[in-house]
């Protein structure tokens, strides 16, 4: 069993040169059809997504297995592009190498943003896609599956992806979270349309939250927004009354100066008593007077504070990193290891099966001309025990050394000479 | 029953239950959350142990000054051990733990006081007096170590702390709703333990000391939780602030002021034992002075040990 990854990543690989080499969904299938014509005997799977492109292959034997450079051709040669070009960013692996980086990828170790969620399931889009194509069999079936197990580990083990990275996600799994126990009774209030706003209120949806009010100076805009979100929109006058009624404002306009000074807040809050409020103020400049964060009760974020969050986040994230990367070292070796017992034990398989039959005739043989010479029953008992020591005693050794040197890189070439000295074929 | 337990046995797992809340800030450990819950269950259970051996000693379990403290001990141990299974990665244990172990170490202080009064002909009232001033209590106690956590967590999110994962706490609103509950339960149970306070000084008849300082302090307490809820109620039903955080940890300066009054005080014990002239009293004295020696109005406590020592406190009004 053989395996081998070549690639462009971001690593060692510029945006204009990926963006070049990179496949759309459409794209990967006739790549997959094209590589089942051009290698029939080889198993593949392509990775395409914004930050790499990359073919696993694989084949049970080595012979078989294309090689590092007509495999980056292939890539290459499907988008017209001359390989020689980005031939110096290639990346090519062969062997354990191949599957820790499968291993890493679908991890999220490998990626810009460690941790990040999405590639999981970008890997597992490309083992389907290759399922379709007939280009994935049982060795890629063996090493994306298993792929799929060690990202669940890492993720459940570490708390590599835990830590969110993104302004408006931590808005609301950290920060809005350490305030609200729930978000289907807060009154939630969007000053803006903005992207931010909206990534904003996807999160806030997914927590839970239902009582959404949008509020733009373009009320088209605001419309469109609730619409998608099942909120309300309102109109840019009625900006007071809206923040005096919210447990939550998210502020993300485009307005060059705040729109909400210290004292127009003091006075609408005061309508509604002393509750507090949080405000998520993800606009620059900002949207919310500085000194409103004075006041009691009043707990204001800028950009900037969610944004340190972030980052220390990212440091965390880094930190669980060797955790990580040492539950892939072992994924990959047990996958190794169960890879050479699945190909080793069709081997040793058919040896004894050879071994069984050749015993068989010689014991059939020897017993029809003992039965001239009045063999008993006990004699005959005691010739047929005598023909399986001998089998098991002359199996035992090379079926031990076999199994000692399972993890070994030897173990290939073990069990082909095997296969060459008792001819054994598949 | 298990006659070996003591309070030693729950005091450690206590006291080990505080040293793994305060270690977060210097290691982590992994599942600390289910470590703290194994060991507050086995306090708690010994806890529960210990209580059930005192139950079948005395036939109650409020009979003196030291089954009371334990018992209260015993109910914010079982409120923190529920906190810490909703919330286990949260340091509840570090704010109600303290409690507890001011409660068992008062309990100890008291454990050689003279029991309550045995002969009385109002037990189911007595029965409430007690078990209402008890649930109050533990509202309280209970009430101050949420409204420490409310004002932490308030602090760290107004002044965005960078060290959030270090000391964890449920949520603002969370803390809010406990808060709520025991300013609630506070006031309820202090209204059903001074009512049933008054309906057992009338029904014994005799003269009644109303301006006894354990009393007058009790009227005072009842009247800020009171008043903490009436301010809680009237703000909106969303995060209310950190007035009623505050309330609560006043409320609980007044019912240490409270507790240290009764304890040293002859309230609700043998009324025989009152006449000694040893025993420690409290006094609560109003007076106004100014119209006898030109001085002006004073309030004051003074608290009467054995002997001729005194502890006093006044204030001039």
């Amino acid at each position: 069993m053989h395996w081998s990854m070549i690639g462009w990543s971001h690593h060692h690989t510029p945006l204009e040169i990926r963006e070049r080499l990179a496949f759309s969904k459409a794209q990967v299938g006739d790549a997959l059809k094209l590589f089942n014509t051009k290698f029939p005997k080889a198993e593949s799977v392509l990775l395409s997504t914004c930050n790499r492109v990359e073919l696993y292959s694989a084949a049970g034997d080595l012979d078989i297995l294309p090689r590092p450079d007509e495999l980056g051709r292939f890539l290459t040669d499907f988008h017209g592009t001359d390989f020689n070009q980005v031939r110096e960013q290639l990346t090519s692996l062969e062997g354990e190498a191949a599957i820790k980086h499968l291993f890493m990828v679908s991890s999220s170790l490998d990626s810009m943003i460690i941790g990040e969620a999405q590639i999981l399931s970008q890997v597992k889009a490309a083992y389907e896609e290759a399922c379709k194509g007939a280009t994935a069999a049982a060795l890629m079936h063996q090493a994306f599956q298993r792929a799929t197990v060690v990202a669940r580990r890492v993720a459940n083990e570490t708390e590599i992806h835990r830590r969110r990275i993104s302004v408006p996600s931590v808005a609301v799994s950290e920060i809005a979270a350490d305030f609200f126990e729930r978000f289907d009774d807060k009154q939630i209030l969007l000053i803006g349309a903005g992207e931010m706003g909206t990534e904003t209120l996807t999160y806030l949806k997914d927590a839970g939250a239902k009582n959404i009010q949008v509020i733009n100076r373009n009320l088209g805009r605001a419309e469109e927004l609730a619409g998608q979100f099942q909120a309300v929109a309102n109109p840019w006058q009625e900006l007071d009354s809206c923040v005096a009624q919210a447990d939550l404002i998210v502020s993300t306009t485009g307005a060059t100066e705040a729109i909400m000074t210290t004292d127009q807040f003091r006075a609408c809050r005061n309508r509604k008593g002393s509750r507090a409020v949080l405000i998520l103020d993800l606009a620059v400049p900002r949207d919310f007077e500085a000194s409103i964060a004075k006041l009691a009760d009043v707990y204001l974020y800028t950009v900037d504070d969610l944004q340190q969050v972030c980052d220390r986040n990212v440091v965390a994230r880094q930190e669980e990193w060797p955790k990580a990367e040492k539950i892939v070292e072992a994924e990959v070796k047990r996958f190794l290891g169960e890879s050479v017992h699945r190909t080793s034990g069709t081997t040793i398989k058919k040896l004894r099966e050879q071994a069984e039959e050749t015993k068989q005739n010689e014991l059939e043989r020897l017993l029809n001309k003992l039965q001239t010479h009045d063999l008993d029953a006990q004699s005959e008992k005691e010739i047929r025990m005598a023909f399986d020591r001998l089998v098991n005693k002359l199996l035992h050794p090379p079926m031990q050394t076999l199994r000692e040197h399972a993890d070994t890189t030897h173990h290939a070439t073990m069990l082909e000479s095997l296969r060459r000295l008792f001819r054994i074929s598949d | 029953m298990l006659s070996g337990v003591s309070v030693s046995c729950f005091l450690l797992s206590y006291v080990l239950v505080f040293l793994m809340e305060a270690s977060r800030f210097i290691f982590k450990i992994p599942g600390r959350g289910l470590l703290l819950v194994g060991m507050l269950g086995a306090g708690l259970a010994a806890h529960s142990i210990f209580l059930a051996n005192e139950f079948m000693l005395s036939d109650t379990l409020m009979s003196n000054w030291f089954q009371w403290c334990v018992l209260g001990a015993w109910g914010l141990s079982a409120a923190c051990l529920l906190l810490t299974i909703r919330n286990t990665e949260s340091s509840i244990g570090l704010f109600l733990t303290p409690v507890v172990l001011g409660l068992i170490g008062l309990a100890q202080l008291v454990r050689g006081s003279e029991p309550f009064q045995p002969q009385t002909t109002v037990t189911v009232w007595r029965g409430i007096h007690g078990v209402s001033l008890l649930v109050g209590t533990m509202f309280i106690c209970f009430g101050l170590a949420i409204g420490i956590m409310y004002l932490v967590k308030s602090y760290r999110l107004k002044n965005r702390s960078k060290k959030r994962r270090v000391l964890r706490l449920p949520p603002l609103e969370f803390l809010q709703s406990m808060n709520r509950l025991s300013l609630f339960a506070t006031t309820i149970g202090l209204a059903f333990g001074l009512l049933s306070g008054i309906v057992l000084t009338v029904n014994r008849g005799g003269p009644a000391a109303w301006l006894n300082g354990s009393v007058v302090f009790t009227f005072a307490l009842f009247a800020s939780s009171l008043l903490a809820t009436i301010t809680e109620l009237s703000s909106s039903g969303s995060l209310g602030g950190r007035k009623s955080a505050y309330l609560s940890i006043a409320n609980f300066v007044f019912l240490a002021v409270v507790l240290l009054l009764m304890v040293v005080s002859s309230h609700g014990q043998n009324a025989e034992k009152n006449d000694q002239p040893d025993q420690a009293q409290a006094v609560w004295h109003l007076a106004d002075r100014s119209a006898s020696n030109g001085l002006p109005l004073v309030a004051g406590i003074t608290i009467e040990l054995s002997g001729s020592r005194r502890l006093g406190w006044e204030a001039t009004l």
